[in-house]
């Protein structure tokens, strides 16, 4: 029923619209080269309308009617230029235009932070983006690790490439779910609990990769309360593009990745396709520390591939239609082996299929996207514990997540763009942990849908020098089908008795307004003020689950409520001299009704040494952020640039509900886990006929291992490098080397990251 | 072009590998056996039908065995009553295993000792004998000792090691040459509770498993027995101090004691606290503490009930 919904609505959006006699047609090139330019932009400033385009540089206007008209092209990296020309009745004008490359380095435009497109410069917030060309060119080995060469966006990928979860949090807050993670404007956390599976992206897919900072629930709803990170992959162009790459590295790591992609559209129509693969596999590492070895711990051994492809039909120039499909498999031991084989491993399927309609109207962009995506997590859990006991169960979990994001922007009226919208999301989750060392079983089931609606002004005044955009979106949530069953209870799980429980429905509403604005003194400074609100809707894990945790017994709580949070900033941008960009940025955050474990008081038998207390999660504090920001980008040369930041947070547990019948929970003024004050970053590129070189030097200050504070963890710095050679124009060699001086930095829960690591590349491209 | 050609077809042929691989993965379903489990009869061992004594020491001879697929878990349960209750209940990854387990008569007049056995696949096998109490039996005596102090493990003056059978108390170097006497022990930590480090004066034995008992005793490594004392650390196990102040014999103490809930060590040991334990010569016991210091150099005072 829901496909032959979708089905409609495409239908609608592909027949609905009736098209003109009069058109201009054309194709815009490199007026030195005389390569296509496929994404500019043009507009006919007397209609306000535009289009962009295609992978040919083709593109048409139609339906116009006769008069005199000025056509303006531009396109990043180019000078604008405009083109007047008159049009008869039913004329058919062809206009062929060649783009000058610009002497001076132009802005970069973004689709993120107003899900339209939108030149960086101009927009009122903290904004990042990254190239193709810049994220390959750093010494990472997933696209995650990209992402700390932004400032502020903390990556924790404490094993390396052995990670089970990268953990992946901006400006100041802890949490992956606080975070709202995009592939191609599709979100990729799952409406159960907000967890990302990085590892369905390859860096080499990757064309660039934009971080909005700050709240963006206004735009997207739920889990935007740090910021939004969108990573937009590769598109096919009239060129066969073939990648071929083989790896190998330490610890007996050794992996392969493919792509191929083309275009096959000609004057405006016609297919595009691209497919790709990946597979590694290491031996791993040890991540227990040296002294608490036992018998029992073994390496973090690592299997996993991937699989995507993409169909997309050109319908002309000012419709597509896209398929796109990603499968990803992968097992990861968790560093426990007592008798199996395996040891202990987390095992994920994930299946992620995409369904995409772009569409211009005479200045009507409409965009749709559906999405379907299905994981199957197998975690086999093997340890014995500090009493000798053996444990052997294994957590069975399906996860459904779907959706349809319906956008829609025009320039209504003159220097206003209105941009509205209509999302419905809805994740489900069926988990059993099933005991094979003891009776235990335990299912927990839970449905989570949303539905959004969105508008947005973005609204140019002064000539231009005052760039306003002010938006809101209302969100409603619906908790349903939770139920809870425990069937053979023992100690190894704390539950007293069998249990079979229906939870009731909940459902709220969440209002995320926006405004914020920006002042442009001349080409080199500008200002911004901004207010935007976030938040995040509670787990189904949290809603449903019972069952032990590390800290203690977690009883369901189906009564939780988002976490809600409002961001005051303001920043400049400043380029004192050519090639230089100095950006500071200063916020304010209160986040309401975050969510934090509190005993009831109870205590419980979970197997362990000691009883254990009983814990629910419950909407209870307030959290202030403080923090600050500064980024620098420098290129004093065509060949070397650099890229500098350092930023600061106090993010404090404030005003906690303390129950007086358990001061033990007592977390006001605590600081916020996993969050440290003190983060920077300096990276250097250096192209040369010799060898090129990226050196790339993180800190990460102090943070708090849990939320009572009572564990901290060391500050580290981490130098990486990353050295390439193109030896032919199809071959190119690389070696990155990770943690250079083999620090070995440990995590929350005081493991071992990998140490110095190296990993060696042969890349054909054609 | 040749080239890309080649490479594609590469491209194509690692998809379709990807794929296989992932078929392959599949696991076949096979017809699954369930396990078997006997006990041992003959003089050795209590035998169905048995009439004991309460307190009487009740030895099981019990086998079992994976039929393709390895056992994973032992229960052992007594049902009395209408109500059962798991005396045992242990993980394993064994094809086999063979075993002699001593259990103590309790005050049941009749009980159904069920022994089950579970493999990987879940499938279980059950045997069982009934024990019937004998109705002469009387319950035992107790000693009693109303005062014992032992130092925490930086006391350098009051010892750190308990004899229940014995009454003394001993400092290390003593204690070592009658390792097989010493049931008690106690130190001092921070430990972690609910997220908070909370003072813990801790009752232990030398048999304390893992090396946490090491960090304190650290000479505990040599000796040759070391005695394990299992202590209940369930929070409210129900013994009042009435009921305590009146046990002139053990039928308090075997009934206070719940094997599953026995664990290595007892921390937060404070003044009040009434701790049911198990030595490991089988004898049950009450402990009441009196005093208890929160520091390592300081010492803990208990009063004591324990099985002859």
């Amino acid at each position: 029923m829901k496909n032959q919904i979708l089905f409609l609505v495409f239908s609608l959006m592909l027949t609905g619209f009736a098209h003109g006699q009069s058109r201009v047609a054309g194709k815009v090139t490199h007026a030195e080269t005389g390569k296509p330019l496929s994404g500019a932009n043009l507009v006919i400033e007397e209609l306000n309308a535009g289009t962009t385009t295609d992978a040919s540089g083709n593109f048409v206007m139609a339906n116009l009617n006769p008069g005199n008209y000025t056509l303006t092209i531009s396109f990043v990296g180019f000078e604008n230029q405009s083109i007047g020309f008159s049009l008869k009745s039913n004329e058919k004008k062809t206009v062929d235009v060649r783009l000058q490359p610009a002497n001076v380095e132009m802005s970069s435009v973004v689709i993120t932070a107003t899900r339209t497109s939108r030149e960086m410069d101009e927009t009122p917030a903290r904004m990042a983006m990254m190239d193709a060309k810049e994220v390959n060119n750093l010494p990472i080995t997933d696209v995650d690790d990209a992402l700390q060469s932004i400032s502020n966006v903390y990556v924790n990928r404490s094993w390396g490439i052995f990670s089970k979860n990268t953990s992946v949090t901006m400006r100041g807050l802890d949490g992956t779910q606080r975070t709202l993670v995009l592939l191609n404007g599709v979100p990729l956390n799952k409406v159960s609990g907000g967890q990302i599976q990085w590892a369905l992206i390859r860096p080499e897919d990757v064309q660039r990769i934009e971080v909005i900072k700050g709240p963006g629930s206004a735009l997207y709803g739920m889990n935007a309360m740090g910021g939004v990170i969108n990573v937009i992959t590769n598109q096919p162009d009239n060129n066969l593009q073939l990648n071929a790459e083989l790896q190998a590295g330490s610890m007996n790591t050794y992996g392969a990745h493919f792509s191929a992609q083309k275009n096959e559209s000609k004057n405006g129509k016609g297919l595009y396709w691209g497919v790709n693969g990946f597979y590694r596999q290491g031996d791993g590492y040890i991540i227990e520390p040296i002294e608490s070895r036992d018998s029992t711990h073994a390496k973090s051994y690592l299997k996993e591939g991937n699989m995507g492809a993409l169909l997309g039909y050109q319908l002309n120039t000012n419709q597509k239609l896209e398929v796109a499909y990603d499968f990803h498999l992968e097992k990861k031991g968790d560093g426990k082996q007592v008798f199996e084989e395996d040891g202990g491993y987390n095992e994920y399927q994930i299946h992620f299929s995409r369904l995409k309609y772009k569409g211009n109207f005479n200045g009507l962009e409409i965009s749709a996207n559906a999405f379907y995506q299905i994981e199957n997590y197998d975690r086999q859990n093997e340890t014995v514990n500090s009493s000798g006991v053996y444990r052997l169960y294994n957590t069975e979990s399906h996860k459904e997540d779907r959706g349809l994001l319906l956008t829609a922007s025009k320039t209504w009226i003159k220097n206003n763009r209105i941009t509205f919208g209509l999302d419905v999301r809805d994740g489900m989750v069926d988990s059993k942990d099933i005991y094979l060392s003891s009776t235990d079983e335990i299912q927990y089931k839970g449905k989570l849908s949303f539905t959004g609606i969105f508008a947005q002004d973005e609204i140019d005044l002064a000539n231009g020098k005052v760039k306003l955009i002010a938006g809101a979106r209302v969100d409603m949530a619906n908790y349903r089908d939770g139920s809870l069953t425990v069937i053979d209870p023992t100690s190894n799980t704390g539950f007293p008795q069998q249990n079979s429980e229906n939870f009731e429905s909940n459902t709220w509403t969440s209002f995320s307004p926006k405004l914020s604005g920006m002042y442009i003194f001349n080409q080199s400074l500008s200002s911004y003020l901004s207010v935007s609100t976030g938040f995040n809707p509670p787990k189904l894990d949290d809603l449903s689950k019972s069952g032990k945790i590390t800290k203690g017994f977690k009883l369901a709580n189906p009564e939780l409520t988002p976490e809600t949070i409002t961001t005051w900033e303001w920043g400049l941008n400043w380029k004192p001299i050519p090639n230089l960009t100095i950006e500071p940025s200063i916020y304010y955050s209160l986040g309401n009704d975050f969510q934090y474990f509190v005993p009831n008081g109870d205590s419980i038998d979970t197997g362990g040494s000691s009883l254990k207390p009983v814990l629910r999660r419950q909407n209870i504090s307030k959290v202030e952020i403080s923090g600050f920001e500064l980024n620098t980008k420098w290129t004093p040369l065509k060949n070397l640039s650099f890229n500098a930041w350092y930023a600061y947070n106090h993010s404090v547990i404030k005003d906690f509900d303390v129950d007086e019948a358990n001061p033990a929970s007592e977390l006001e003024g605590k600081k916020l886990a996993e969050v440290p004050d003190h983060t920077a970053f300096l990276s250097s590129t250096w192209q040369n006929n010799i060898l090129n070189t990226t050196l790339t030097i993180n800190y990460v200050g102090e943070i708090w291992g849990d939320e009572y504070n009572t564990t901290l963890i060391e500050d580290y710095w981490m130098f990486d490098l990353n050295l390439w050679k193109q030896i032919t124009p199809h071959w190119q060699a690389s070696l990155i080397v990770q943690d250079i001086f083999d620090r070995q930095p440990i995590d929350k829960k005081l493991r071992l990251s990998p140490g110095r690591f190296f990993m060696g590349k042969i890349r054909y491209s054609l | 072009m040749k080239k890309a050609k080649i490479l594609l077809n590469l491209s194509l042929a690692g998809i379709i590998a990807i794929l296989s691989i992932s078929l392959v993965s599949c696991n076949k379903d096979e017809e699954r056996k369930p396990p078997t489990i006997m006990l041992l009869g003959g003089e050795s061992y209590t035998n169905n039908g048995t009439v004991a004594e309460v307190g009487q020491a009740l030895n099981f001879g019990i086998e079992a065995e994976g039929d393709g697929a390895n056992l994973t878990n032992f229960t052992v349960k007594l049902l009395s009553g209408g109500e059962t209750r798991t005396v045992m209940d242990s993980g394993m990854n064994t094809a086999s295993f063979a075993i002699n387990k001593i259990f103590y008569q309790g005050v049941e007049d009749t009980a159904e000792w069920v022994f089950t056995v579970m493999d990987k696949n879940r499938l279980m096998a059950s045997t069982s004998l009934m024990i019937y109490k004998d109705p002469n039996s009387t319950f035992g005596g107790i000693k009693h000792y109303p005062s014992v102090i032992v130092g925490m493990d930086e006391n350098p003056q009051a010892g750190h090691f308990f004899s229940p059978s014995t009454g003394n108390v001993w400092m290390e170097d003593s204690a070592s040459m009658y390792p097989e006497l010493i049931d008690v022990l106690a130190y001092f930590k921070m430990s972690e509770d609910n997220g908070i480090l909370k003072p813990s004066p801790t009752f232990s034995s030398p048999g304390e498993d893992g090396d946490g008992v090491f960090e304190f005793y650290p000479d505990l490594a040599n000796w040759p027995v070391r005695n394990y004392t299992k202590w209940d650390i369930r929070a409210d196990n129900g013994v009042t101090d009435q009921a305590f102040n009146n046990a002139y014999n053990d039928s308090l103490l075997i009934v206070s004691y719940d094997d599953v809930w026995g664990k290595r060590k007892f921390k937060w040991a404070n003044a009040g606290t009434i701790i049911p334990f198990m030595t490991a010569g089988g004898k049950k016991g009450l402990v009441r503490v009196l005093q208890a210091d929160t520091t390592a150099s300081g010492i803990i005072e208990f009063e004591m009930k324990i099985q002859y």
